[in-house]
């Protein structure tokens, strides 16, 4: 009986991992493929039956692609808007957080509705209006284009808003007694206090704005201010020869690993901070 | 245990103040909030009202705000019975959306109830399968749209060595709605992965216990307990999972721009099209409005169903 | 608390970073700058066009060419977004199928006397027309395209044909006999290649046959298409049929007729660079096919300079513009020698038709040059670009036989005709 049972359990986790190298080897399989295909030759590509390694590595393809796009300008511009957006979403949703969490005043709710409202508004409801105005303030293809309109989100203060409730008032007030001003109050109580609630907002800002495609796809021009999905996406062209291939496959393998690398030792930290997200307990 | 997702009424009661005489500290209140609220107006409603003043009115851009012709709802009529690539793309993304939304949830909540009990290296399992959301979704599509290549990919020369016939993937009506789904899905199953397992993680183990000490299999518990609690989290799942499959724009537009012949085309993809290549601002403003509202509805209909069970 | 001085920190270094990058263009007056935006990004051309440009540098000293590439599909986009986002570039390069657009969104300048004068009097009058919309010249005509049967000669000799198809039924027989099949009922070799995904792809070679049918592609007032009349669904008829019969297999792509898997195809000279590179010595070029005892036609288009309305340095982009398309002491212009010897393409100007003789004597490139002869331009008319997309999209919604030849074209002539009402 109790040697079935056993069996049994033995079976069970037999399955259980199975399914999960199953998957796994899914979830890799991609990854893996741009990284060998990335050093083959045109030919291995090309060849059938299938050449699973390359004969030896094609660093050509890594040369080929670096001067076709400018890599360094790339990455530069990705790190500079990612970061002064996450920067300005941070500062933004706190502040509006912490104020209509710990404050009352007049036409607070009715202003917090708003927020809840604009939350509903997805981005490409208000794309042409925003295109339209960054045209007129004269910062298209501009970093200030690809900033201002992404430093405030509703999300952002919601998050935040829901977070800063749960400080303690006692905290705040004992402050107050102190002397202490609103500001200096927000900015070395509460916004210390929220660390775990920023920390999951700069992750997901980050992964967000690193990420997007379409807002620098209509506001970009020049080459030198392409970010990295806006780089890649000029390696696609119509009429292809097969050396495309393992060119773009070095693209996307230059995009991908960094931040494989950044996610692999910021992981607990991504996994907390969208759990959070998703739940607040 | 609360979530994410607003409710006017709970936000209201939630916060329901202890009333006091407002003071100089009201000011300061404004002063925390208006940095936000006036961007908000700024970069999200009045962009919003204007996407819908537009949607009434012929407009290429060029032509000043003031002088845009009015053509009333000539927009929508034209859109909703004469043009039936809008109604093509709808039924795309409705497809993409259903698509998604309901295998890479399924997943997501299958491989987190795995992770979820005992296991050896769980940081491990979860990094390989959340480890697709964070990359590029332009990257990964150029890497996929190779993978799918019909002479040159990878699946075709793998099912070639164990003699298969190959597919054609995005090249081929039929296939290439399931094929850009299937990328969908590896892209987004980690994160909703994680979220599951944070809400299987939050029911407490007692009541497991107990029910194990009253006999329940695995199965029954499951069934009575874990999904019963875990409803929340389904609904925001589900939630926010339609809400993105509704606007994809990225997959579509780098794997397949669209094609074959619309078959992938999407009614953001199509937006985007009518705007900037073709400048015909008004008529995507139309779209937007349209597909913006049929995306109100749904998340409203979407939580009321899940909160009526609650 | 350390994680907040953190993020102000960075934030300060973003915004000197915004602050220098911004600045930076404020500190170059003085030189004027042009921005030209073509679709030449590739790295074989850049090598060629590069110095080119420096050369101008070299003699202005005060002139500072800055040149922006895209994606050829991006262009478009480019240009009009460019214009209503308020940061055109001064010169681009362009396909004259926009121009009807460009002109009726007022995006062009039009070009000084003396240039006019000079396109009129150095260029073929196919060229002029091709860079003329609304009786006005508007700017340098550059590389001319048409399109040919493109074949795989070793292929034909397999299936065995000596010479290159003439006619729609020869065309059918030679590819059917040139498709292999594997043991798995899979293509493995396609006799015809048709292109897909593309509006160009699609549409040219369409027109082309078409035109090789006596058909019209619209009626000669511009009033309406006329693409949908008995000869566009033979030409659809034929298309679908080789797709039918699995000789034109819609999983080929251009990459396999390079790979030498492909035995025909339709296709513009601009690819002959990259095939002589893929398959050396056993491409073959004839004209298209005819129906119906027709003559052979071809589609041919044109690509042109123009200077943006809003530049401001509109003097000196048309100053470049003359010395980029003017012959140099009685030889090729730069962009002749450029159009030649880097893209495999004709120059429109007949000086540098003439001063390039030998490199357009090519076996490959010769058929493409008899061509103009009898070719047609691709029709200029209002919406032409917005046309042909709706078009390729109905051609290939047959292709995939999602509707009759009929019905497609029926459904792609009533939107067309919508649109040319409403831009006229």
């Amino acid at each position: 009986m109790r040697r079935k049972l056993r069996l049994t359990v033995v079976g069970i986790a037999i399955l259980k991992y199975a399914g999960l190298a199953l998957g796994a080897f899914f979830m890799l399989l991609p990854f893996a493929w741009m990284i060998v295909s990335s050093f083959m030759s045109a030919a291995e590509i090309m060849a059938r039956p299938l050449r699973w390694l390359p004969a030896e590595l094609q660093l050509r393809n890594y040369e080929a692609l670096a001067a076709a796009i400018p890599l360094g300008n790339m990455y530069a511009n990705s790190l500079i808007v990612t970061i002064s957006i996450t920067v300005g979403v941070l500062l933004t949703s706190s502040l509006a957080g912490y104020g209509f969490a710990k404050f009352h005043f007049p036409g607070r709710d009715i202003l917090f509705v708003l927020v809840l409202a604009t939350m509903m508004i997805p981005f490409f409801v208000v794309l042409i209006p925003i295109f339209f105005l960054v045209r007129q303030l004269g910062w298209m293809d501009s970093y200030l284009g690809l900033i201002v309109p992404n430093i405030v989100t509703a999300f952002g203060i919601f998050l935040m808003r829901q977070y800063m409730l749960t400080l303690p008032d006692e905290l705040l007030d004992a402050a107050r007694i102190d002397g202490a001003s609103e500001l200096a109050i927000y900015w070395r109580i509460a916004l210390p206090l929220a660390g775990p609630a920023l920390g999951a907002l700069a992750i997901l800002a980050f992964v967000y704005h690193w990420n997007s495609f379409l807002w620098p796809l209509v506001v970009i021009r020049s080459r030198e201010l392409a970010t990295i999905p806006i780089g890649l996406n000029s390696l696609r062209v119509y009429a292809s020869s097969p050396e495309v291939i393992n060119l773009q496959m070095a693209g996307a393998a230059l995009a991908i690993i960094p931040v494989v690398a950044v996610f692999a030792v910021l992981q607990r930290h991504f996994v907390r901070g969208i759990a959070l997200t998703g739940i607040k307990g | 245990m609360s979530i994410a997702i607003p409710s006017v009424a709970r936000v209201a009661n939630g916060a329901a103040p202890r009333r006091r005489p407002y003071g100089r500290r009201a000011l300061a209140g404004y002063g925390f909030i208006t940095p936000a609220i006036v961007f908000l107006i700024g970069f999200a409603l009045l962009p919003f009202l204007f996407t819908v003043y537009v949607s009434l009115h012929d407009w290429n851009m060029l032509t000043a705000v003031t002088s845009m012709p009015f053509r009333g709802l000539d927009n929508y009529r034209y859109l909703i019975f004469e043009d039936p690539l809008f109604r093509q793309t709808f039924a795309n993304t409705f497809v993409f959306a259903a698509g998604n939304v309901a295998i890479s949830s399924l997943l997501a909540l299958g491989v987190a109830l795995l992770l979820n009990g005992e296991v050896r290296f769980p940081t491990f399992w979860r990094a390989v399968y959340f480890l697709p959301y964070v990359t590029s979704s332009v990257a990964i599509s150029i890497v996929w749209a190779n993978l799918y290549h019909p002479s040159y990919g990878l699946f075709n020369g793998i099912l070639e060595l164990f003699q298969l016939p190959g597919a054609r993937f995005l090249a081929s009506l039929e296939t290439a709605m399931p094929s850009v789904i299937a990328v969908a899905v590896w892209h987004a199953v980690g994160y909703y992965m994680i979220i599951f397992l944070a809400g299987l993680q939050s029911i407490p183990l007692e009541v497991y216990e107990a029910a194990k000490v009253d006999g329940a299999n695995a199965w029954h518990r499951f069934r009575s307990i874990t999904l019963p609690l875990l409803r929340p989290t389904l609904l925001f799942v589900a939630v926010v999972n339609t809400l993105g499959s509704l606007q994809v724009f990225d997959l579509a537009f780098v794997l397949t721009n669209g094609g074959p012949v619309n078959a992938t085309n999407t009614v953001v993809l199509y937006m985007y099209q009518t705007a900037f290549n073709f400048t015909r601002m008004g008529r995507a403003s139309a779209m937007a409005v349209m597909l913006f509202l049929v995306i109100l509805v749904i998340t409203l209909v979407q939580l009321r169903l899940l909160r009526e069970k609650e | 608390m350390n994680i907040v001085s953190r993020l102000v920190a960075s934030l300060a270094i973003a915004a000197m970073v915004v602050g220098a990058c911004t600045a930076a263009p404020e500190g170059s007056k003085g030189p004027v700058k042009l921005v030209v935006l073509t679709h030449w990004g590739d790295q074989a051309l850049l090598a060629v066009l590069q110095p080119i440009f420096d050369e101008y540098q070299k003699q202005n000293p005060n002139v500072k060419i800055e040149h922006q590439s895209v994606a050829f599909d991006d262009l478009l986009k480019r240009i009009t977004t460019g214009r209503i986002g308020g940061s055109a570039p001064d010169i681009y390069h362009f396909y004259n199928l926009w121009m009807p657009d460009f002109v009726s969104s007022d995006l062009l300048q039009t070009p000084p006397g003396d240039v006019i004068a000079d396109i009129k009097k150095g260029y073929s009058q196919s060229s002029v027309d091709g860079s003329s919309y609304r009786n006005q010249v508007w700017g340098y005509p550059t590389e001319v395209n048409t399109y040919q049967l493109i074949y795989n000669k070793k292929l034909l000799q397999e299936a065995g044909s000596t010479k290159p198809p003439a006619t729609w039924d020869e065309l059918r027989s030679v590819a059917t006999k040139a498709t292999k099949k594997g043991a798995d009922g899979k293509i493995t070799q396609a006799g015809f290649l048709l292109l897909k995904g593309w509006d160009s792809g699609v549409v040219h070679p369409w027109s082309s046959l078409l035109w090789s049918n006596n058909g019209d592609y619209v009626a000669k007032d511009n009033s309406k298409v006329r693409f949908n009349e008995k000869p566009g669904v033979e030409t659809t008829q034929f298309e679908v049929d080789l797709i039918k019969s699995g000789a034109a297999d819609l999983g080929f792509t251009m990459d396999d007729f390079a790979a030498g898997k492909v035995a025909m195809t339709i296709m513009a000279n601009w690819w002959g660079a990259a095939l002589k590179k893929a398959l050396p010595d056993n491409v073959g070029v004839a004209p298209i096919p005819t129906n119906g005892g027709a003559q052979s036609s071809t589609l041919q288009y044109n690509w042109l300079w123009g200077v943006d309305k809003g530049t401001k340095q509109g003097q000196e982009a048309w100053k470049f513009l003359t010395w980029l398309n003017g012959p140099q002491a009685g030889s090729s212009s730069p962009m002749g020698k450029y159009l030649t010897t880097a893209l495999n393409a004709i120059p429109a100007r007949v000086s540098d038709q003439q001063a390039n003789a030998s490199l357009l004597g090519d076996a490959f490139v010769k058929p493409f040059v008899d061509s103009l002869k009898t070719s047609r331009s691709e029709p200029i008319i209002p919406g032409a670009q917005e046309i042909k997309t709706v078009l390729q999209k109905q051609i290939e919604a047959a292709w995939f036989g999602q509707k009759s030849p009929k019905d497609a074209l029926d459904t792609a002539a009533t939107e067309a005709n919508r649109i040319l009402g409403e831009k006229r």
